[in-house]
């Protein structure tokens, strides 16, 4: 099994969302995140005076799933979380680790009956 | 007639009352719609209330209000409120001050165009906005509001509207009927998109505009007295009888009582009762309500869910369809035993009554559809109308105001 975290454009969510679901992924955990990298930052306004924030909002999420599904997942991400057809600065990066065990508490079934 | 003080301190409270209502329309609709926009509708309501006075300070009352050229616009003398006098009355309102009046009706002048912002929700150019409310005053509410308020010919036709159902209401209903069609469905248009990211400031703004609406109905009897009270009254059982028809139905459809529908109900049975509301008795505006929530909770189902046009806030439906309802209403129950200076409708022995109403009603709607479909074809050719597909995606807050509602 694997665990992919992935941080992306907040407004690419529902697309992404829904094409990852029709991949077959099984579930999905989100967050509402900030943070910074190299050189982005948020060009925003207060009372009419521009101001520059370092942490940028966006959003996380976390799917894990069989090891043999990694290559799809990895393709519609990278495929719907970009700018364009050649992506931009802050488009988000993917994070890919290895998942020991998963136990379903209403079911107690594991590993990968329990995320399916 | 002089100045009466009862009079005028009910008048400037009144004036207070309908003022709140703008910023509370904003509370209403920002809770409604998702976060990412809900600064935007925010800034177009409260920036409206500051433009649309000015409008109305500088070139609005004279237009409406002034002696008439023939019935069909003001005469320019009250332009900037010159000559219109505060030790003196107008004709309009015998007891209280001339500037009093004046500036009462410019709370109306403001909320009316911008009750469309619900309509073009979530997608419209911030700067689009600022052009089309200053064009839909000039071009249809301040000429509709002079035919019928400003003793032009629809007044003298015989059209009767307490306090705004044809003029305001039925203009601005179909206008955003207009609005929406012309602008076409927002981005990915479903249950998906309609997330009412906090309902406690939705309920805050329709508690603000039920208690601003005793000013708008009650205070549009121009005096404090029996006019004034047997107005609140009515006002206020319309409404609490249309929220109950809401409960009642949002409970059978969805087995489950809602906050959304019930506050959408009591708003509905508030801009029905409107043109009505100082002309029937209370007892009429019982069943008034009942016939208010169940028509504007239908019309939503037939224009949004069957007929799929996205009005964001379902303004057509609640502000439009019920204001054509009261309007009509009058020319069935309203009494002269409630108003001496008002119609008398179809039920106390008056069937013509309903037929000008009728008239009333087909202009205002016509001018506000037709007038919203100009306006908006008009930006559309020079300035554009929408945000750009990927402005939506982020919201309009960061792309049109560099502002956020909300920071983690």
């Amino acid at each position: 099994m694997k665990m992919v975290q992935a941080i992306i454009r907040a407004e690419r969510m529902p697309d992404l969302k829904a094409h990852l679901r029709s991949i077959g992924v099984g579930g999905m955990t989100v967050y509402s995140v900030s943070g910074w990298s190299k050189k982005r930052e948020l060009h925003l306004q207060w009372r009419g005076q521009p101001v520059s924030y370092d942490l940028v909002p966006k959003t996380k999420f976390e799917i894990v799933i069989p090891d043999e599904q990694l290559d799809s997942v990895i393709r519609t991400i990278t495929q719907h979380a970009r700018t364009g057809s050649s992506g931009d600065h802050g488009d988000g990066i993917i994070f890919v680790s290895t998942i020991e065990h998963a136990i379903n508490i209403a079911t107690l079934e594991k590993d990968e009956k329990g995320i399916i | 007639m002089p100045i009466d003080s009862g009079d005028t301190s009910w008048m400037l409270i009144c004036t207070g009352l309908v003022m709140l209502m703008t910023p509370a329309l904003g509370f209403f609709e920002a809770g409604l719609i998702r976060s990412k926009n809900s600064l935007s509708i925010i800034m177009q309501t409260f920036s409206g209330l500051a433009i649309l006075s000015v409008l109305w300070f500088v070139i609005g009352f004279t237009l409406v209000y002034a002696p008439s050229y023939g019935g069909i616009i003001g005469r320019l003398d009250w332009a900037f409120f010159n000559e219109v006098p505060f030790k003196t009355s107008l004709g309009y309102a015998p007891t209280i001050p001339g500037v009093t009046f004046g500036t009462y009706q410019m709370m109306f002048a403001v909320i009316t165009p911008l009750l469309i912002t619900g309509a073009f929700a979530e997608r419209l150019k911030w700067s689009s906005f600022l052009i089309f409310i200053i064009a839909w005053s000039l071009i249809v509410y301040y000429p509709l509001a002079h035919w019928v308020w400003g003793k032009g010919w629809l007044a003298k036709l015989g059209v009767f509207d307490f306090a705004g159902g044809i003029v305001i209401h039925t203009s601005a209903g179909m206008g955003s009927l207009a609005a929406a069609l012309v602008l076409g469905r927002r981005r990915d248009f479903g249950p998906d998109i309609m997330v009412p990211h906090n309902i406690p400031l939705a309920v805050l703004g329709a508690a603000l505009l039920w208690i601003g609406w005793f000013g708008f109905n009650a205070g549009s009897a121009l005096a404090s007295g029996s006019l004034a009270a047997n107005t609140l009254l009515v006002s206020h059982i319309a409404s609490a009888t249309s929220a109950c028809v809401w409960i009642l139905l949002s409970w059978k459809r969805s087995k489950k009582a809602s906050t959304t529908a019930v506050i959408n109900g009591a708003v509905a049975g508030l801009a029905g009762v409107t043109p009505a509301a100082g002309y029937i008795t209370a007892q009429s505006s019982f069943f008034l309500g009942i016939v208010l929530g169940l028509v504007s909770y239908y019309a939503i189902l037939l224009l949004k869910e069957h007929w799929k046009i996205d009005d964001a806030l379902d303004v057509s439906s609640v502000h439009g369809i019920t204001g054509i309802v009261g309007s009509l209403a009058i020319g069935l129950v309203a009494t002269t035993f409630v108003n001496p200076n008002g119609p008398t409708g179809l039920f106390y022995g008056n069937p013509m009554q309903l037929a000008i109403q009728a008239v009333g009603i087909a202009v205002a709607a016509i001018l506000g559809f037709v007038g919203t479909i100009v306006i908006m074809k008009l930006i559309s050719r020079t300035i554009g109308l929408r945000v750009e597909e990927h402005e939506e995606d982020i919201g309009l807050d960061i792309t049109q105001h560099a502002e956020r509602a909300y920071v983690e």
